[in-house]
């Protein structure tokens, strides 16, 4: 067994030393692509992560109309509650939202009646169906008309970055990856073709599929490794980059830490198994062609 | 060498590789355990197809090939490295690695068709020597002559110590001289009982050694020297060939039937046969 798989490895060694230029392309065309990639990935997690925390800030004010009986202000909050979306309703009486804004305001406030409605402050949990639910809080009688108070814009800015980083993410990244996957398996065939005698040889006495075509397998799957490896690399020199700028500002909060063994290992694998995927296309049908 | 029981049969065998081409049509041989057979005829006659056809390197359209009792056509492919261990094959080209040594060629093979370094160093000795390379085992092929680069391509399908040996063309690039250097080579192996089969055109050499020939033409057998009868109906006298062997010429190397006795040391020396994988 340790014979076969040093003859195996020696050969894999014998077709990474077969094209070593159009490998080290590859493997930078790899690392380019899942830098990119990644890059957009880290910073798409970053914007939703702002936008699930201004969601868990985010509030909702609901006005009901005067006179509304303190039962049916109860069975407006249990509507709210049950609306897909909703995280917590609380009831804010009339009374109380005016003693604070007495306590607030006292200047504007003196000599005057109680002009506030009841309301509710409405927290959310998913921050995209706020413009749906909004809608069907303002459909129910027994709120104001323009009742319902939002951030609507800040949410807006927010889904429209998710979406920009979404489709850059698949353009780019898939452009990228079209690139690295055609040039590995470029390679690939270059490589099975630069060997093609040894690999007659090796079909006429009767080698194994396996010590046949193992090699040229490893061959994709290393490029990609080594690629995920340089992506991960450069990531985290990136992040590392990014983080002393955010420190020398007043105005922005500390980043979290590089998760440096998820993005390493998400690299390396996803590098070597699009490599490796690449190299069966390159391989496939190609034992006709090697006689 | 023959001992009767057949070995390789075609069954119907038909191949085409267009539309309208039939390589090789409604085929029946028989080629017995232990026989040499020629197969002749003139380039695109079908000679390579039936060789192919042997070694699974293509299938048939309709019939049935049979090695060693098994219908070969019917393998699944995962089975075909198991199969061709069971045969050498010596190619018309040599097929031989530029960059390595005689010995290095050989031992590549070896390795790659599953054998340990152990093995392939104890079992090397005497092919090189059964070849008759052993004085040149360290030359690169650009340093030998036709006939040696064709006795290394012999050396290299004897690693697997096959009871069949498939050659194309194995004197197609040969000098009359060398052509027979590797013929006495392929009887010495036929001798131990390899059964051998060569597509050949080369009449003189295959005149000379007197054995089967069967002749093709266009995909159908015209000819079958051990069934004489069965083709009565050719009229052309070249198209015949002798039926009783010639007398076997002198060769210039003694060394040839020496062959026999050190693989078959070799045999008992070489350690368990690799189990398929």
């Amino acid at each position: 067994m340790f014979d076969r798989i040093t003859f195996i490895l020696g050969e894999w060694l014998v077709t990474i030393r077969r094209n070593l230029g159009m490998v080290l392309l590859g493997i930078i065309t790899v690392a380019v692509c899942i830098f990119v990639s990644g890059g957009l990935t880290l910073t798409y997690l970053g914007v939703l992560k702002y936008g699930h925390d201004l969601t868990d800030k985010f509030e909702m004010r609901v006005f009901l109309r005067d006179k509304v009986s303190p039962q049916q202000i109860s069975v407006v909050a249990n509507q709210i509650r049950m609306m897909d979306g909703v995280a917590t309703v609380n009831w804010i009486p009339r009374d109380k939202a005016w003693e604070k804004l007495k306590i607030e305001y006292p200047e504007n406030t003196r000599d005057l009646d109680n002009v506030l409605p009841d309301a509710y402050k409405v927290v959310l949990r998913d921050l995209s169906k706020s413009d749906q639910l909004a809608k069907e809080i303002q459909a129910m009688p027994d709120v104001q008309p323009d009742g319902v108070r939002y951030l609507q814009n800040t949410q807006k800015k927010v889904e429209e970055s998710l979406k920009f980083l979404k489709w850059i993410g698949l353009v780019a990244g898939g452009l990228l990856a079209l690139v690295s996957g055609v040039l590995i398996f470029t390679v690939v065939r270059l490589t099975a073709m630069s060997r093609r005698l040894e690999l007659r040889i090796m079909s006429l006495v009767g080698a194994t599929y396996t010590t046949i075509y193992t090699p040229l397998l490893l061959e994709g799957a290393s490029q990609g490794l080594l690629g995920g490896l340089v992506a991960g690399l450069l990531l985290r020199l990136s992040y590392a980059q990014l983080h002393a700028v955010v420190r020398g500002s007043q105005f922005l909060s500390d980043l979290p830490p590089f998760p440096n063994n998820q993005v390493f290992m998400a690299c390396a694998g996803l590098g070597a198994g699009y490599g490796l995927l690449c190299s069966i296309l390159a391989l496939f049908n190609l034992r006709g062609k090697i006689r | 060498m023959s001992n009767g029981k057949p070995y390789v049969e075609f069954k119907d065998v038909s191949v085409s590789y267009r539309k309208h081409s039939e390589a090789v049509a409604k085929c029946n041989l028989v080629i017995d355990e232990g026989e040499f057979v020629f197969l002749v005829g003139k380039t695109g006659a079908g000679k390579s197809t039936l060789l192919k056809l042997i070694s699974r390197e293509i299938s048939p359209q309709s019939g049935g090939v049979f090695v060693g009792g098994k219908e070969v056509n019917k393998q699944l492919s995962i089975f075909i490295p198991r199969l061709r261990r069971k045969m050498g094959i010596v190619p018309q080209d040599f097929a031989l690695l530029p960059k390595k040594t005689v010995a290095e060629n050989i031992a590549y093979a070896s390795r790659a068709a599953g054998k340990t370094k152990r093995q392939t160093r104890r079992r090397m000795a005497f092919i090189l020597f059964g070849i008759h390379l052993d004085h040149k085992m360290n030359n690169f092929p650009d340093e030998l002559s036709g006939g040696e680069k064709q006795r290394v391509a012999i050396g290299r399908a004897l690693i697997n110590d096959p009871p069949l040996l498939l050659a194309d063309e194995p004197t197609g690039n040969l000098d009359p001289e060398h052509s027979m250097e590797v013929m006495q080579l392929l009887m010495n192996l036929n001798e131990r009982g390899t059964t051998v089969i060569v597509a050949s055109h080369d009449m003189m050499v295959i005149e000379q050694l007197g054995k089967r020939v069967i002749r093709i033409d266009d995909g159908h057998v015209i000819y079958d020297s051990k069934y004489p009868e069965n083709f009565k109906n050719l009229t052309n006298s070249e198209d015949r060939l002798p039926s009783t062997p010639n007398k076997f010429i002198d060769l210039p190397d003694e060394k040839g039937s020496q062959l026999v006795e050190d693989l078959s040391q070799a045999d008992i020396e070489q350690e368990e046969e690799q189990p398929d994988v």
